[in-house]
């Protein structure tokens, strides 16, 4: 009976469990078949959004590079996703090398893990999401279409300082002729 | 003579002038007393449709939308409908949007709503169209149609796409396992509360991963149940065949034989969105001592997409 009591092994887990379910998710705007395409020398951020819709704790989770180290940086490891929240982003930071040649096809992969809560007796589960993509080296700059705009900013502050140079200019020149012709009106 | 061409240019001038009709006095008492009220008012509408047909100018919308978490996401696009036959023409009830992708449902919105005139010919509207989670990720595209009161032809443009991203999402339950109490060197030993119901709240197609860790014991850490000893399948049994299950490899992430992320409506509750893992321990390792062997030193176990 002892001995009997000795090899058995509990592995029964106490169910006490503070949360039954585990929530995430992450969101990408390349995926496999979605290739980042990107000009050497160039660089830029991928924000892959994280979400947490549908529990009701806070989520921990830990995000790691696992392919692309040479071109990609994770500007932050961990991050605190709040329940009912989509809005926490994980900034990946790609800058392709100018030397690159044309048609290369680097693959970037982040591994998104959740922390789970742990407890006493248990074994506990938690979810992960795998990020991958690829980027291409490309001549041709991204279209508006995957994501950049028109740079209407500039384009206003451009606009308005070349109409202030024209106003100012014509109004010199009316100063300039009102001053000849009181010249003139003088010297008469 | 002179004076009689005068004459004459004037009586020709004269004739020209002068109706040549004329009426008797019972016409005049005909004409005035006829029993009607003599003046009223009236309000009078006139609906002026033109002949030209509408067009649809522009589309607007984003490059790209994030689906969010088991719910919509509600897309604004908007449509600029012109007409030469000025703003009045364009019928504000008949412009609509329909999203579209190879293999979807198609999404669209039948009554978009005026918002304003943006000029004389031009009409602004505002349609809002609801993709939903487990919508497809790629390229959709946008087709609007429009019409006008005069021309009654149908007007339409099809040149407009937005990409809708792809989102990893899933909801676990319950997220802790447990085990009945087993000895060593028994077989089959399957969770008493699986299976873990992974419940896809994303646009994800494809596979399911597990990582297993080691289990250490709690009294005594340096004896553990490696993560090998387990397995993880989509059926209820201790399937041993390897077509529905997978051995379990510690901190390495293992695809689930036939496990699908199987996106789709969860509201639906038909197994739609939905997939079943169960665990097995196909033999107690012996010896073992005996004490609670948990993840609590190494790290829980990771059920993940892609």
């Amino acid at each position: 009976m002892k001995k009997t009591s000795k090899f058995l092994i509990w592995i029964t887990f106490l169910i006490v469990i503070t949360q039954t379910i585990t929530a995430f998710g992450v969101s990408a705007p390349f995926w496999p078949e979605h290739d980042l395409e990107m000009v050497p020398g160039d660089s830029r951020i991928v924000e892959l959004n994280l979400q947490n819709m549908v529990g009701d704790e806070d989520v921990e989770v830990r995000a790691e590079l696992v392919l692309g180290n040479e071109i990609a940086k994770l500007k932050k490891n961990s991050f605190t996703v709040k329940s009912k929240t989509y809005d926490t982003m994980a900034e990946l930071e790609i800058t392709i090398p100018p030397e690159t040649p044309l048609g290369e096809r680097i693959s970037v992969k982040v591994e998104f893990r959740t922390i789970p809560a742990g407890g006493e007796g248990m074994v506990s589960m938690g979810t992960g999401m795998n990020v991958g993509f690829d980027v291409v080296t490309a001549n041709v700059p991204m279209s508006p279409k995957d994501g950049s705009k028109f740079p209407w900013t500039i384009t206003i502050i451009v606009t308005l300082i070349l109409v202030t140079i024209v106003i100012s200019l014509i109004i010199l020149k009316r100063k300039q002729k009102q001053a000849n012709n009181q010249a003139l009106t003088n010297f008469k | 003579m002179k004076g009689r061409k005068i004459i004459l240019c004037v009586t020709v001038i004269l004739l020209l002038i002068i109706p040549l009709a004329s009426a008797g006095f019972l016409d005049w008492v005909k004409k005035t007393i006829t029993g009607k009220a003599s003046s009223q008012e009236t309000n009078v509408s006139v609906t002026v449709a033109g002949g030209n047909k509408a067009v649809i100018e522009t589309v607007s919308v984003a490059a790209s939308y994030t689906p969010v978490e088991n719910e919509n996401h509600s897309i604004t696009a908007y449509v600029t409908v012109y007409d030469a036959d000025g703003v009045n023409d364009v019928n504000d009830s008949a412009t609509q949007i329909k999203f579209t992708k190879s293999g979807e449902t198609t999404r669209q919105n039948t009554s978009c709503i005026n918002l304003t005139d943006i000029d004389a010919n031009r009409a602004n509207f505002s349609c809002v169209v609801d993709l939903w989670y487990w919508d497809g990720n790629g390229v959709w595209n946008i087709n609007a149609t429009g019409n006008d009161l005069g021309n009654k032809t149908l007007a339409e443009n099809s040149t407009e796409s937005f990409t809708y991203n792809l989102l990893y999402a899933m909801v676990i339950s319950p997220n802790v396992l447990t085990w009945p109490s087993v000895t060593p060197g028994a077989v089959n030993q399957t969770s008493n509360n699986h299976p873990t119901l992974v419940n896809n709240t994303g646009n994800y197609n494809g596979t399911i991963n597990m990582t297993g860790i080691n289990l250490l014991g709690e009294d005594t850490p340096s004896e553990k149940i490696y993560a090998e000893n387990f397995t993880a399948g989509i059926v209820n049994d201790c399937d041993l065949t390897g077509i529905n299950m997978t051995y379990l490899v510690n901190n390495t992430e293992v695809v689930i034989n036939n496990s699908v992320a199987n996106r789709g409506n969860l509201s639906l509750g038909s197994g739609s969105g939905q997939e079943q893992i169960y665990y097995c321990i196909p033999l107690v390792p012996n010896p073992l001592s005996s004490q609670t062997y948990s993840t609590n030193a190494l790290g829980g176990w990771t059920l993940a997409y892609a």
